[in-house]
């Protein structure tokens, strides 16, 4: 192994870590303001929602109807009431169908 | 509660059978198994639950009031035997175990096999050995930031710019870490800073649309499994190359996305909020994007801290006229 790379991993791996262990290990037991307490519970779904969109519209490069049509396929599988395993697999299936078809 | 006699410290020793009480703190109430009951064999156990029970009357009102997961989550914190009844009584599921963390972790293992793949691939093509191939996810386990480091590779920038690169795409996490701390248990924190280093966009959104509070045990299941899923399909993109199927790939794709939706509806469903939340953190974020405003990894981050602080300021001027206006 090239030392060089070596060391490269190991210093993304360190600069990776730190900002996943700080919150996690300092801030126990800190009680925060309520308002922002909310604020931190917010976060999950604004999260999602800024991870789907635009991603998922370019799954397939710059080509977007293929990225539309799975949006629209799980969307419309997750409002069914389907569980996730059900959406990310039928998500899968109806894709790599429309792909082949395609 | 446990250094009491076998008589019940609340009803001062009035009543030796089984039951509850509900003591209100900051806001919520927290039922309260009594020392006596704590004490009981299982084998006593067994003949209330017979009889159906016969808890206090005023923890079963107040059992009504409060959803299922929220006694579950309260229950988690009475350990022992007192804990386990008061699951049991309550009828959820804790996300507690080990296996519930693994089980949770299969659409996350399954989305990750195509993103790995195709990691293992390109850091082929750019010159990577296995070894370091697979080095990189064992330490660096972040898909996003392995891809562009390979990328700057490939052009030959520097290692210094490469970490610090990796270091602003990565400066979400710190985000997801600051809010998943509301939601997970108390612990050590060497125990915490081990399944830290599992936090990705996959593992966290599982973790954090969770209803229950989570426990050390879940997060290491739910992280093993990623992980694993992640590092194994490193090597295997890197040993077999081009040789993916393209249809396999096309359809792979929406995985990781469609999971993200899979955990968004149901809560978007239930509450306004969260769709507003998601939906504006979406446009902020592809508003951002398109415009080429900041650069992706702080796209997300300024998109959903924006979105989050406007979207509780909007809740909280909804609830503050409420009040005058009730008042």
């Amino acid at each position: 192994m090239d030392s060089g790379y070596v060391l490269l991993i190991i210093g993304m791996g360190l600069v990776t870590f730190l900002p996943r262990a700080i919150p996690l290990t300092v801030l126990q037991g800190i009680k925060f303001p309520p308002f922002l307490q909310e604020v931190l519970k917010n976060v999950p779904y604004a999260i999602l929602g800024a991870l789907i969109f635009p991603g998922i519209f370019f799954i397939d490069g710059e080509n977007v109807l293929l990225g539309i049509i799975g949006a629209l396929g799980a969307f419309a599988l997750a409002f069914s009431g389907a569980n996730v395993i059900v959406v990310v697999i039928g998500s899968i299936i109806l894709l790599s169908a429309v792909s082949a078809l395609i | 509660m446990r250094e009491d006699s076998s008589f019940c410290k609340f009803c001062e020793g009035k009543r030796r059978s089984f039951h509850f009480h509900g003591i209100r703190k900051g806001g919520r109430t927290l039922p309260l198994s009594c020392a006596f009951f704590l004490k009981m064999r299982r084998k006593y156990l067994l003949r209330i639950r017979k009889k159906g029970g016969l808890a206090c009357p005023f923890f079963f009102e107040e059992r009504k009031k409060e959803r299922p997961a929220k006694i579950a989550g309260i229950a988690k914190e009475f350990r022992g035997l007192g804990g386990k009844a008061l699951r049991m009584m309550s009828g959820t599921r804790i996300a507690g175990r080990f296996l519930d963390g693994i089980q949770d972790a299969v659409p996350i293992a399954i989305g990750y096999i195509p993103i790995a793949l195709t990691y293992g691939f390109i850091a082929k093509s750019t010159g990577l050995s296995l070894g370091e191939c697979l080095l990189m996810s064992l330490f660096v386990y972040a898909g996003a930031s392995q891809y562009m480091a390979l990328d700057m590779i490939g052009k030959h920038i520097g290692s210094l710019e490469i970490i610090f690169t990796t270091f602003i795409v990565n400066i979400r996490h710190f985000l997801m870490s600051a809010s998943l701390n509301e939601k997970v248990e108390k612990d050590h924190p060497l125990k915490k800073a081990i399944y830290a280093f599992g936090v990705t966009d996959e593992t966290f959104s599982v973790a954090a649309v969770k209803n229950e509070k989570l426990t050390t045990l879940y997060m290491y299941g739910l992280n093993v499994l990623a992980y694993f899923s992640w590092c194994l399909f490193s090597a295997v993109g890197f040993i077999i190359g081009s040789n993916i199927p393209g249809v396999f790939q096309d359809g792979m794709s929406i995985a990781l996305y469609a999971m993200f939706i899979g955990l968004l509806v149901p809560s978007m469903k239930k509450s306004g909020k969260v769709l507003f939340l998601a939906g504006s953190a979406a446009f902020l974020n592809s508003f951002f994007q398109f415009y080429r405003i900041v650069s992706p990894g702080w796209s997300i981050v300024i998109a959903t801290l924006a979105a989050s602080v406007f979207v509780e300021y909007v809740f909280w001027l909804k609830r503050k006229r409420g009040k005058v206006r009730n008042g």
